[in-house]
């Protein structure tokens, strides 16, 4: 009784369908000019969107050098110490995305493991095992957000939002009530964190390395293809024999281990680490990726999208701060780049 | 086949008709809200027996701590029944917030340094309410985005504004502006009954009932129930499902901005930073959720929405009397919310079955 129905559902008015003939997606492709293709590239208006903003900057600053710094070289390595913070956080929500669900408990989880990190630290642990508790609260924290949410089939929104309050708050229980704690490790681990490989700050360094593994993942490992799967059509997915449930639970872990790391670059850099919320952190990794092209919705989306994304907003702070602009207009643009980027790529998904 | 289903249809309806027991408390146990009126009604036991026993230890019926939660209570709770009724259409706002700091903003500005009469700049902080939920309601439907990544951008947008309206050019911080909207004004708003009542009280019992005739007692509930249930249904009987989400979306925004009217007329000023950091969306969806309504959309109570703020009140003012540090409150919103949405669920799931 019950194969019929879940076939039924599986594949919407599926006879029909296969008799017309499915549209060879990659034909289409092929038959396109590339400044379509690009286009219709999940990364494509992002790409087009972060050069035209940089060479916007760049022509500014050659104008007018005086007054614009934006090729100082202190601006560009700022910038270059900027970007990885809210990007590689970005990376791990990202790919919870396109896995079809989300995490707003990254705000916490960037917070808490690391100060419990600089915390056992200070306490005497060595370094090694400091690192590794953090990243198996992080485990945690994620492993109970996929439970929570995939077993009770509640909105993932609704668990992690949950979820960001309850690591807040359970900060002090767990650390004691300091509200910072001093993290000095050793030179040689400070410098290959947060040092500099050349000209270039060593967390862009690992920001791209871990771009880098994002994108093995994603685009060159089965892992990638069941992200995909289970965030396009989760039944779909099922029926070809993917294990959903596992699937979206390594995501929900791999987003809360992405910001633990953030969070312990943060760390590192500062020397401190503080337990006093950083509000909204969650909603500006959103915000990148739905900046970067990402579907809401799940099932599409790439790496650079999301690399872009992160360039772009740390961009347009660098300007508003530059021009002495108030610091409201980033909160403006942000609110308004997220319900543009979510329209273009329905609108984008809709007409292609 | 026909035969199994009429079976089946049987089998329901004798699960169904309560086969012993007298009518009252049949009713009562198949009441959709009665889990949070006994959880409140022990609640408020505990609280008020606590307090009688121990006026030392826990101040909770003294009578300036009544007058706390008269006053206090209904802000929530206004705002509590608009996020309430959308969620039973099946929608999210998390811009409540902002257009909860926005409204008395607007009405401020316009009153105060404008010079407008108070209806005129009422009605202009009545228009705000209408842009945004009519905002809201638009690019939800239309493009078939979530409606929490389209209210987040309504809320990055609000929070925006709102620092630009109250920048202060010298210290670039944004400022407090004072609201003192006149005599009048704040006597309805917020005027002392009797005792421990306040006007606030009377207001949430208004904005209540409207709800209540608005879900139970109107076509837009029956529509609106429909919408949240199964949209697909809906749509396929003739309900205007697009209308009736833009509708609730802005029935939302105009309950938070009075509720925003309210708290400002009580504290004579509008904060800004109440935007940011208050965690208004989170209190009122876990009130919301607490009484019982389904994220999913499709079943929900006025009685369970306000009760629901009423406890989240109460636990908030029974841990700032026992001193408790402020991060916890938030902590408990968060483990209720994720507590309450699991067993909201579960049950939904059996009453399906």
């Amino acid at each position: 009784m019950t194969g019929p129905i879940i076939r039924e559902n599986a594949i919407p008015g599926g006879d029909v369908a296969l008799a017309a003939g499915p549209p060879n997606a990659a034909e289409r492709y092929r038959a396109k000019t590339p400044w379509t293709r690009l286009r219709l590239h999940p990364a494509g208006p992002v790409g087009i969107m972060f050069c035209g903003l940089l060479a916007g900057c760049i022509l500014a600053a050659l104008l007018a050098p005086q007054h614009f710094f934006f090729l100082a070289d202190a601006n560009l390595k700022l910038l270059l110490r900027a970007v990885p913070n809210f990007g590689i956080i970005a990376i791990g929500v990202g790919l919870l995305l396109i896995a079809g669900e989300y995490d707003l408990s990254v705000g916490a989880v960037y917070v808490v493991t690391p100060f419990a990190m600089a915390s056992a630290y200070s306490h005497g642990v060595p370094l090694p095992l400091a690192i590794g508790l953090a990243l198996a609260l992080a485990v945690v924290i994620g492993l109970a957000n996929g439970f929570i949410t995939l077993g009770f089939g509640i909105p993932s929104f609704i668990t992690t939002l949950g979820m960001l309050f309850i690591v807040r708050t359970s900060a002090p229980f767990i650390v004691g009530y300091a509200r910072s704690v001093g993290f000095q490790p050793p030179a040689s681990f400070k410098d290959a964190v947060v040092g500099s490989l050349g000209p270039i700050p060593a967390q862009f360094v690992w920001f791209i390395a871990l771009a880098a593994v994002a994108y093995v993942l994603l685009n060159r490992h089965f892992l990638g293809n069941h992200f995909f799967a289970v965030g396009g059509d989760a039944n779909a997915a099922r029926f070809t024999g993917i294990n959903v449930f596992r699937t979206k639970l390594l995501a929900f872990v791999l987003c809360s281990v992405f910001a633990t790391i953030a969070g312990m670059f943060s760390v590192t850099r500062l020397a401190t680490a503080m337990t006093n919320p950083q509000l909204f952190i969650e909603l500006y990794a959103i915000a990148i990726c739905v900046i970067g092209g990402l579907a809401l919705t799940g099932g599409r989306g790439s790496v650079i999208g999301i690399v872009l994304g992160a360039g772009v907003l740390q961009l347009v702070q660098d300007v508003i701060i530059l021009a002495r602009l108030p610091g409201f207009y980033l909160d403006m643009f942000v609110g308004l780049m997220i319900v543009l980027g979510v329209v273009i790529n329905q609108v984008v998904r809709r007409k292609y | 086949m026909v035969n199994s289903v009429s079976q089946t249809n049987a089998e329901l309806a004798a699960l169904r008709r309560p086969a012993q027991g007298n009518a009252f408390w049949r009713r009562l146990r198949n009441y959709q809200a009665i889990n949070i009126v006994i959880v409140v009604a022990v609640l408020l036991v505990v609280c008020v027996g606590w307090g009688l026993a121990f006026p030392d230890q826990l101040r909770f019926v003294s009578q300036g701590n009544l007058a706390v939660l008269s006053q206090q209570i209904p802000v929530t709770a206004i705002a509590a029944l608009g996020v309430g009724l959308l969620m039973i259409g099946g929608e999210f706002d998390i811009s409540i917030a902002g257009t909860f700091t926005l409204v008395p903003f607007v009405v401020a500005i316009t009153s105060a340094k404008l010079g407008w009469p108070l209806p005129l700049a009422l009605l202009a902080g009545l228009a705000v309410t209408l842009l945004v939920g009519t905002t809201n309601g638009l690019v939800t439907t239309r493009f078939g985005i979530p409606s929490f990544i389209a209210t987040l951008g309504t809320m990055f947008f609000m929070r925006g504004v709102i620092r630009f309206v109250s920048i202060n050019p010298t210290t670039n911080q944004p400022d407090n502006i004072a609201f003192f909207p006149g005599p009048v004004l704040k006597s309805l708003f917020g005027g002392q009954i009797a005792g421990p009542v306040y006007a606030q009280v009377v207001w949430l019992l208004v904005v209540a009932l409207i709800g209540y005739l608005l879900l139970n007692r109107h076509q837009f509930g029956n529509h609106l129930l429909a919408t949240g249930g199964n949209r697909n249904a809906a749509v396929a009987v003739g309900v205007p499902v697009e209308r009736v989400k833009v509708t609730a979306f802005v029935l939302c925004a105009v309950a938070a901005g009075f509720a925003g009217l309210l708290q400002a007329s009580r504290i004579n000023q509008v904060e800004p930073s109440f935007a940011t950091i208050s965690g208004l969306e989170l209190k009122a969806i876990a009130a919301v959720v607490v009484g019982g309504v389904s994220l999913f959309g499709g079943r929900g109570t006025i009685l369970g929405i306000v009760l629901g703020a009423v406890l989240i009140e109460t636990i908030d003012n029974v841990l700032v009397l026992v001193s408790a540090p402020e991060t916890i409150f938030k902590g408990f919103l968060g483990a209720t919310t994720i507590v309450a949405v699991v067993i909201n669920t579960t049950i939904g799931r059996r009453v399906r079955n």
